[in-house]
């Protein structure tokens, strides 16, 4: 039989892809603290300069260097556990938040619904990450001016790109909530008395658990191409340096403290006419990601399928078949 | 005509959601001089009011440009506005066109060529949009520098240097993916249904059952994916516009729309249009429905 959902080969292969990913990325700056860090001024052959930085990936395998001549692949390497751990994070709270809001959604009276409905209508209009620029502005601003901590701001970001789209996805939930509980064993549950707080503990939480797995793989596919755009947007994730690069004047560049990868887009977007790799390599990283995680949530939404299809089969050969002895031959 | 009202009073109460969400970022501020951020409840409503002022008469807002010169805002941001619309309905139409010929293409090929196509779509759909803009940008030059032949225009410089050909086709792939994606899934399904069974033993050819049909039917449903892959599209809009310094609304808005009402009423006129367009739709879906039956 072939394998579905988490023990399929799509899955497990996705999921090892992240944990190989991600130990590299804790255990690389531990084994050899030098490699992301350590900056190549000049590239020599014998005693003749051959480049100054940013290499390119032929000159510097396998893809290149940043403005200051690290090598852009262990930068990478290192940063990807911040930014699958941003990504897991904002997942999680928006999907709590946005199943505590759907929950209440599906229990509040008609015209409550319906208005609520509307609100998040218009709120999807409005470009995510445009709004969360807007949002974060401020803040932003007051973090360079030191008045406001760095580490709560980091803290602001996440929660504030979580439940940015928590409304439009409460509704989503909410609906399917809706549908779920027109179900008869739900609708019988009813009767019998149970009240809406057992009817969310008993049917709706294990409901929504079972279709959670294939909405966090959704969600964190959003939250990637979300990274993309606010490293467009120059919105920085997680605190940055600045760099003086001028010699007489000075020529003050950005950095992202921490080279999660959509800092890194967003510091040298601007420049992809010159060095097109440095901009290049963390879009690929990201491209790569959700690819595989595009697959992870199709395996285990085929699996959820089948196991639909089966059951429904299951069913119908359960139904009566006419046998042999209710017909028989009647004599004249 | 009660429906006609409702719908009326529909559209106006979300234009008015719409200010208020948009003036949302108005909560936090943050005091240069006294250096302190603070959450201000009474600066969020008096900006809400002002927008809906303005709103009453859009003519009189004006915007603060690079020079620090006043200039009227709405005019300029019709124009932006105009174009931007333009890009994204030929980009949705020619997405929609191509995806239904895809769709097409993968019903009528063997079992080999449609795990190609599905593979293939499959990996465009995991792209970002933002590397479908550079990488070509950066192709283009590349190509340039070793022939000195342009392929297209990959950069606007200034408002007035509109381009067509680079920002559509761009606006167009991502969507053409997950349009095609989503189609062929409903296709996959459309086809075991017994209707297509009845008309095939019939004697009709399969181009026919298939054309006029399936498509048919598969139209109806894509009507309601319509909407996500519409914002879609206005979020790729945005990275496309700074990328590729195009004089579209997005870029306006994240260059002067500092004060939220430009904001605001941008949204706005991104939702008029998706409002009529939906509301057709849906009057011509139920009416198709109706004949049916």
């Amino acid at each position: 039989m072939k394998r579905t959902g988490f023990r399929s080969f799509q899955f497990l292969a996705g999921a090892s892809f992240f944990v190989v990913l991600l130990m590299a990325s804790v255990l690389l700056p531990i084994i050899s603290p030098n490699k992301s860090t350590d900056a190549l001024v000049v590239l020599r052959e014998g005693k003749k300069i051959v480049a100054v930085p940013p290499y390119s990936p032929l000159e510097f395998p396998p893809l290149g260097s940043d403005r200051v001549g690290r090598n852009l692949f262990y930068l990478l390497v290192a940063g990807a556990k911040y930014i699958i751990f941003f990504a897991l994070i904002i997942t999680v709270v928006r999907l709590i938040a946005s199943f505590l809001m759907g929950s209440l959604y599906t229990f509040i009276p008609k015209w409550l619904q319906t208005s609520y409905k509307i609100f998040v209508n218009a709120a999807s209009f409005v470009p995510v990450a445009l709004f969360s620029f807007f949002l974060l502005g401020t803040l932003d601003k007051a973090v360079e001016y030191k008045v406001f901590p760095a580490d709560t701001y980091l803290i602001y970001q996440l929660i504030v790109l979580a439940l940015i789209a928590a409304p439009v996805l409460s509704v989503f939930i909410g609906e399917e909530m809706k549908e779920y509980m027109k179900q008869e064993f739900v609708v019988s549950s009813r009767l019998m008395g149970a009240s809406n707080f057992h009817i969310w503990r008993v049917h709706v939480i294990p409901h929504f658990l079972r279709k959670s797995s294939i909405l966090f793989f959704e969600q964190m596919v959003q939250i990637l191409l979300l990274f993309t755009h606010l490293g467009v947007l120059q919105l920085i994730i997680g605190g940055k340096v600045i760099i003086d690069f001028g010699s007489d004047m000075p020529d003050l560049k950005t950095f992202s403290k921490i080279h999660e990868w959509s800092g890194v887009i967003g510091n040298h977007i601007r420049e992809i006419f010159i060095a097109p790799w440095i901009a290049i390599a963390p879009l690929l990283f990201f491209a790569v990601s959700i690819f595989v995680m595009n697959q992870m949530g199709t395996a285990l939404r085929e699996s959820l399928q089948e196991t639909q299809t089966v059951k429904r089969k299951a069913e119908i050969k359960e139904e009566p078949t006419t046998e042999e002895g209710d017909f028989s031959f009647v004599r004249r | 005509m009660k429906k006609t009202i409702q719908l009326l009073i529909t559209f106006i109460i979300t234009c008015g959601a719409i200010v208020f969400i948009c003036n949302i970022p108005r909560l936090f501020n943050f005091d240069r001089s006294e250096r302190i951020v603070k959450l201000d409840t009474s600066m969020y409503i008096q900006a809400v009011g002002e927008t809906f002022q303005a709103l009453s008469h859009p003519a009189s807002m004006t915007y603060l440009t690079d020079r620090m010169k006043e200039l009227p805002l709405f005019s300029r941001l019709f124009e932006a506005y105009l174009y931007s619309f333009e890009l994204v309905m030929i980009a949705f139409f020619i997405a929609i066109v191509c995806a239904c010929f895809l769709g097409y293409l993968f019903m009528v090929s063997s079992k080999l060529i449609r795990k190609i196509i599905y593979q293939l779509l499959n990996i465009l759909d995991a792209i970002p949009d933002v590397m479908v803009i550079v990488v070509i940008q950066v192709i283009a030059i590349s190509i340039f520098q070793k022939t000195e032949w342009m392929l297209f225009d990959i950069y606007s410089f200034g408002e007035d240097d509109r381009i067509y050909f680079f920002p559509i086709f761009c606006l167009t792939i991502l969507p053409f993916a997950q349009l095609s994606k989503y189609l062929i899934f409903i296709l996959r399904d459309e086809v075991e249904e017994s209707y297509v069974e009845f008309a095939r033993a019939k004697g009709l050819s399969v181009n026919r059952v298939i054309i006029i049909h399936v498509f048919r039917n598969v139209l109806l449903q894509l009507h309601g994916h319509a909407r996500t892959i519409f914002l879609f599209m206005i979020s790729n809009l945005l990275v496309m516009d700074l990328l590729m310094n195009l004089g579209g609304m997005m870029n306006f808005l994240y260059s002067y729309a500092k004060s939220m009402q430009g904001f605001s009423i941008g949204m706005i006129m991104l939702y008029i249009p998706f409002f009529l367009l939906f509301q057709l739709g849906e009057l011509f879906v139920s009416r198709f429905r109706r004949e049916e039956m």
